[in-house]
């Protein structure tokens, strides 16, 4: 559905170079960028800032040219037949806003059908389904610049599905929610995913909406794929380490030492995290190990926090 | 097209949000009109040889001041906003082209504008300064029901023409990121050449013929000059004519211009 093949596209930014003089410096936004994706997919594409995500996002959008290489989205080169493209696929740019400040949201909704040339009954349908499964009906009257970000962002989702396209770009859709915001999204699109067969790239910094949605994962750093695949491949990108959380039911007197083969990661608050390497100490042995070193009130053992394994690969890869 | 008058509705809705706005710019155009009539006035005292009469010149200055938002001043704000912050990036995800959506905000835009405002200044230059024994600076009514069709006719002619070039100056924002340049030149070639301060009909020669052929004249000189029977109906062919070319040569320039910069666009950030 999605082919990326070395992909690539610079920015000229200008630079103060003294008084009265700027000089312009080339950005290499995306630097031989290469991945495919199959229809129904839902795939996480994390970065650093400046890695590309957006750059990337606006190219399959067809928003942007590329300086060279190839990309084809169900069979059209996005920039080239943009006008047939745009009718298939909803964009979301978590931080920008693609309904009328001064309209109430409906007003958006039905603007956006319009623009897309849904049939009024089929829009009025397709609007009537998204505002009860967004809960959108307390505020949808209501000019979108009084919207709280939580409302605003539904509404924004809203807004990219009306012409019910086959494909969802969400360029940070969480940023700034709170929690019951968060999930109510998250399940939003799941379902879309699962009832639509909607086809979703999530960009996002927040590893949990990663976790929660894609079933795979695609790094990118410096305008290049420096991971493609699942969660479980991710994280024995890492260091391989585990950690036990402990929670102390009295603080040891000479102070929380960690026992051998282990290291303290953190302590606070009566609780200690110890990071051990799996194949050089058993996981069985390692909880016996810390139940016999403190006064313990309980354990869990964890992987390492999925965030830890993606700075790691950031520094690896030295972006 | 659908997808044009979409936009167009959309705009068209948001200008009229804000109609207090609105009302303050009435009040505005009503002083400015006094004072340029005052002007006026006092040149008429001794306007034995003037091409058009008092009469004729205080009604056209009050129509310059009733259709004063076809004026091209600067872009659209709402458009001007949009390149500025990039968001202008979503108006390509619509399945339609950029200039043409352009071009459908800028009529919403010039359109209702206009809507708001010249009913008021109608009335009080027409009705209310007669009333109060100062009609011979008011407004006068169309001289002939064949000068008000003119008229008529001219004014979706002049809001192509605001439209065209209003979406003109969001082109070289398009290029330069601020119109501030571009829209301080245009607010002076449009105020002085459409005949906003003086009436293009009172303008000494070369001045003259240069507002006479730039397409300025469609935003105020040539309606309002069906109306105060300066120019006979007959004139109406020539009229449409000349302003037909500039409206697609503005389109047809902006369009192309809009295209070429496509490719070399950059939306920075987010």
């Amino acid at each position: 559905m999605i082919h990326v093949h070395d992909l690539r596209k610079a920015y000229r930014v200008s630079r103060r170079a003294g008084f009265m003089r700027r000089e312009t410096i080339v950005v290499q936004a995306l630097d031989g960028l290469s991945f495919d994706m199959s229809r129904g997919e839902i795939v996480g594409y994390i970065g650093p800032n400046g890695a590309g995500k957006s750059t990337t996002i606006k190219v399959l959008a067809g928003i942007l040219h590329p300086d060279s290489g190839d990309c084809e989205v169900d069979g059209r080169v996005p920039w080239k037949d943009r006008v047939a493209h745009v009718r298939g696929i909803g964009v979301v740019f978590g931080q920008r806003t693609q309904l009328w400040w001064d309209l109430p949201a409906r007003d958006s909704l039905e603007l956006l059908g319009d623009m897309y040339g849904v049939p009024r009954d089929r829009a009025a349908r397709t609007i009537a389904a998204l505002a009860a499964e967004l809960e959108l009906d307390p505020f949808i009257e209501t000019p979108v610049r009084q919207l709280s970000l939580g409302q605003r962002m539904r509404c924004e989702l809203a807004a990219a599905l009306v012409h019910e396209p086959a494909m969802l770009f969400l360029d940070e859709p969480t940023i700034g929610l709170d929690a019951p915001s968060k999930l109510a999204l998250r399940a939003f699109v799941r379902r879309l995913n699962r009832e639509r067969g909607t086809t979703v790239i999530l960009t996002t910094h927040d590893m949990d909406d990663v976790e929660a949605l894609a079933g795979r994962i695609v790094l990118i750093g410096r305008g290049r794929a420096l991971f493609d695949g699942g969660f479980a491949e991710l994280r024995r990108q890492g260091s391989g380490l585990k950690r036990i959380v402990a929670d102390l039911a009295e603080p040891p007197p000479g102070g929380i030492v960690a026992p051998s083969g282990m290291r303290l990661e953190a302590s606070a608050a009566g609780r200690a995290a110890f990071s051990y390497d799996p194949s050089v100490l058993p996981t069985g042995e390692a909880l016996a190990l810390v139940a016999r070193s403190f006064r313990v009130a309980d354990l869990s053992v964890e992987g390492p926090p999925v965030e830890e394994v993606v700075a790691e690969l950031y520094r690896r890869h030295g972006v | 097209m659908r997808a044009c008058l979409a936009a167009f509705r959309a705009r068209a809705r948001s200008v009229l949000r804000y109609r207090a706005a609105a009302a303050a710019a009435v009040f505005c155009q009503a002083i400015f009109g006094f004072i340029l009539v005052m002007i006026l006035e006092t040149w008429y005292r001794d306007g034995s040889g003037a091409p058009i009469s008092l009469a004729q010149a205080a009604s056209y200055t009050w129509l310059g001041q009733a259709f004063l938002a076809f004026q091209v001043w600067g872009p659209d704000p709402e458009l001007r906003d949009l390149i500025r912050s990039g968001e202008v990036a979503r108006d390509l995800l619509r399945p339609t082209g950029l200039y043409g959506l352009w071009l459908a905000r800028a009529l919403a835009y010039k359109l209702v504008s206009v809507g708001l405002r010249f009913g008021a200044i109608l009335v009080l230059a027409g009705l209310v300064l007669p009333a109060i024994g100062l009609g011979s600076i008011g407004l006068e009514p169309p001289t002939s029901l064949g000068g008000f069709f003119c008229f008529l006719a001219m004014l979706p002619v002049a809001a192509l023409v605001s439209g065209t070039l209003t979406v003109g100056i969001s082109c070289f924002q398009f290029r330069q990121v601020s119109a501030a340049g571009a829209s301080a030149i245009a607010a002076a070639l449009s105020s002085f050449f459409s005949g906003l301060v003086i009436p293009v009909p009172l303008l000494a020669g070369p001045l003259r013929m240069a507002a006479e052929f730039l397409p300025f004249r469609a935003l105020g000189d040539l309606p309002f000059r069906f109306w105060t029977g300066v120019l006979p109906p007959s004139a109406l062919p020539a009229a449409l004519a000349s302003q037909a070319a500039w409206i697609l040569a503005l389109g047809l320039g902006g369009a192309a211009f809009v295209r070429s910069r496509l490719s070399g666009l950059a939306v920075a950030g987010g």
